[in-house]
Formats: structure tokens, C-alpha cells, sequence
């Protein structure tokens, strides 16, 4: 065996014997049927994957699409409503506290619809009728916190989605 | 680009894409492929058949499920010897730590207790499926392989029964070039030895 530091010079030293030996060794064959059972073990793995109706959504480019729109035209909404919020604000706070209106603002919270609730506060402000000072700040801190989430959101929906749709073509394929 | 309905002439990588766009033929190709080139790696570093065919499965399982992973720089053969031979490894590794002495435990006092806790044997003939690993495996340089410490016994198997060239192999076996010449070297040494012994 020559073995210099020049690993392109470094030849293996012949061995009649050896070689012949290792020159006869050749593939071996597995059971008939081994590429069905992977093909097969690849189908249950695929489809025992938890799937959510979002994700659903997804591999169909129509729906996928609706469903950018719908979650763009959310995120600008409640970007509209948080501009609307912060705009009316230092009007709003100069009203006194009016517990029926506390209560029609809690309402709409509960709804879920942050430009609903912007266009109460402000059509309350403007119509002179008065609001609790300290439900203001709670509405500031929610809508901020689900302008946030709502930009999470949609970014993380962008990260998983390029994965996903690879995983559930590929899962169409062998069915 | 289009399918074609014969793949057995695309290159590794184009089916590779094909299998990433979805084409179920494509998955099937790669299969069909590499199918004996791992089994025959995976079989003789465990030296069990069923445990081998399992292991294949396992690689072909985990190749094709991280395939958005492979890089096309990449070889796709090295891509996923390396993943068969981990499993191989790990495998072996996991074996080697639950192996019951069939002597009986060492931590036994005497020797009747370690004739207690040692294994009963059973029927000791061969079943047909022994028989088949002792035909496939049972030549000289089989099982000398089979003797070689597992890293020797990767390397010997990808340079003579693969053809790849030592720069690949230290691909597939992440390992330093130098290491996998020396590897070659000191597992040529032992088959030598132990297919032509020193004569007394």
C-alpha cells in the first residue's frame, strides 16, 4: 500500500486474491414487493397527518386565494379601525361615563368587528353622547393586540403554507 | 415540462422533480431504482434479511418523505446511501445495547448463577429464511465482511460493491477524506487476513 500525504497519488495495493473476492460481490435482491409496501407505508403516513380545514383550503388554489383575500381584507380592517380608534381618541375621552353605551361597546366587542366598533365609538362621539373614560383604554389595548394577532397570523399562514402544499400534493399523488 | 412515459432514461434528478410536482410514477421510479443497491448495503451490515427489508422501508420512508430537503447540487445516490446507512447505524447501535449475554449476566457472583441467568437455546436447526441469509452471506469474503467493524464494513461495501469513489463516500459517510482511505486500508488488511491467513 502506498500512502503519501497527496491523497491523489494514494493507490490501493493490489491483492489477487482479495480483488477476485470483492469483484464478485454484486447486489442482493430484496422480496418481490418491497417498492408496493413502501408506496403503501408512505399512503398511511401521509394521510394519518392531522389536517385543519384551513390547511384544507390551501391545496385548492381557488379557495387558497379566497382565503388570502379574506384574511388581507381583515388585516386591513382592523388597521383601519385602529387608525379610526386612535383618531377619535382624544375626542372620545372628553366624555363623560354612560353606562348604556359601556354596554352597546361591550357588545360589539364581543362581535369581533373591529371597523363595527370603531364607526360606534366614533358615530357615539360625534352624536355628543358620552362614554365610561375608562372602557377607552381597554379598547385601545384589545383592538391593538388583535391588530397584532391578525399580522401574526397571516405571516405564520404564509411560512407553513409553501410546506404544506408540497405534503398534500404529494399525498394526492399515491392515493 | 411534461412527464415522460418511460423514466427509466431521466436522470435521478429530474425525477426528482417530477416526484416533488406530485407524479406518484415518480416516487415509484426512485423506489425501483435504489430498491437493491440499499437493500444490499442495508443487508449486509445487519446481516438479517427481514430486519434489512424493514430497513429499507424505513430509508426508502424517510428519503421520500425529506425529498423537498435534497439539495439538486447534490448526488441523489450519496443523498440517500447516507440516509440508509444511518439507519444501518442506528440500528446496529440500538442492537448492541439490548444484547443479552447468552453466557449469562456478568453481574452474577458465581457460576451457578451465572448458569441460571444464562439464555436456553432452542432448537437449533436452521429455518428456511436462516438458510437463505447463510446462502447470500455465507461465502469467505462475505463473511469476513460481515467481521469488520461497521464504519469499515460501510466503506468496503459503497468502494466495491457501489463503485463510488472516495470523495463520495466521505460524502455519504460524512467523514474526512484521509479517514475513509485509512478505513479502506486497515478493512483491506483485515479481509486479507482473514481469507489468507499466516501460515504457522
Amino acid at each position: 500500500m502506498t500512502k503519501t500525504r497527496d491523497h491523489r497519488s494514494w493507490q490501493e495495493e493490489p491483492d489477487a486474491v482479495l480483488d477476485a473476492a470483492l469483484s464478485r460481490l454484486g447486489h442482493l435482491s430484496p422480496s418481490p414487493g418491497l417498492g408496493d409496501a413502501v408506496m403503501e407505508r408512505l399512503r398511511i403516513e401521509w394521510s394519518a397527518r392531522p389536517i385543519t380545514r384551513r390547511k384544507q383550503a390551501k391545496t385548492q388554489p381557488n379557495r387558497r386565494r379566497l382565503g388570502w383575500i379574506l384574511a388581507g381584507g381583515y388585516a386591513a380592517s382592523s388597521t383601519i379601525s385602529l387608525v379610526l380608534l386612535a383618531a377619535m381618541w382624544d375626542r372620545a375621552i372628553q366624555y363623560a361615563a354612560i353606562t348604556e353605551q359601556a354596554a352597546r361597546i361591550s357588545t360589539f366587542i364581543a362581535w369581533d368587528n373591529l371597523v363595527l366598533n370603531a364607526a360606534a365609538l366614533y358615530s357615539a362621539a360625534a352624536t355628543d353622547i358620552s362614554f365610561i373614560s375608562q372602557i377607552l383604554p381597554a379598547v385601545a389595548i384589545g383592538a391593538t393586540a388583535m391588530w397584532l394577532a391578525t399580522m401574526v397570523s397571516s405571516i405564520g399562514m404564509y411560512r407553513i403554507s409553501k410546506h404544506y402544499r408540497v405534503g398534500r400534493k404529494r399525498l394526492h399523488a399515491i392515493r | 415540462m411534461k412527464i415522460p412515459r418511460d423514466l427509466t432514461t431521466s436522470t435521478d434528478q429530474d425525477v426528482v422533480g417530477w416526484a416533488l410536482k406530485g407524479h406518484e410514477r415518480a416516487y415509484r421510479e426512485l423506489v425501483r431504482r435504489y430498491e437493491r443497491p440499499i437493500f444490499s448495503l442495508v443487508y449486509r451490515m445487519v446481516r438479517h434479511r427481514e430486519r434489512a427489508e424493514d430497513l429499507t422501508q424505513e430509508t426508502f420512508v424517510k428519503a421520500l418523505n425529506a425529498l423537498e430537503s435534497y439539495r439538486r447540487d447534490y448526488k441523489f445516490s450519496s443523498w440517500i446511501f447516507k440516509i440508509a446507512n444511518n439507519t444501518a447505524i442506528d440500528h446496529l447501535r440500538k442492537k448492541e445495547l439490548d444484547t443479552v449475554s447468552i453466557d449469562g449476566s456478568p453481574d452474577a457472583q458465581n457460576p451457578a448463577a451465572a448458569h441460571e441467568s444464562a439464555l436456553q437455546l432452542g432448537d437449533s436447526a436452521e429455518s428456511p429464511l436462516e438458510e437463505l441469509e447463510a446462502h447470500e452471506l455465507g461465502s469467505e469474503i462475505e463473511k469476513a465482511i460481515g467481521a469488520l467493524r461497521p464504519e469499515y464494513r460501510s466503506c468496503i461495501l459503497l468502494r466495491y460493491v457501489e463503485g463510488h469513489p472516495y470523495e463520495e463516500i466521505a460524502e455519504v459517510l460524512d467523514l474526512p477524506l484521509g479517514t475513509v482511505k485509512t478505513y479502506i486500508h486497515r478493512a483491506r488488511t483485515e479481509l486479507k487476513r482473514t481469507l489468507d491467513p499466516p501460515q504457522a
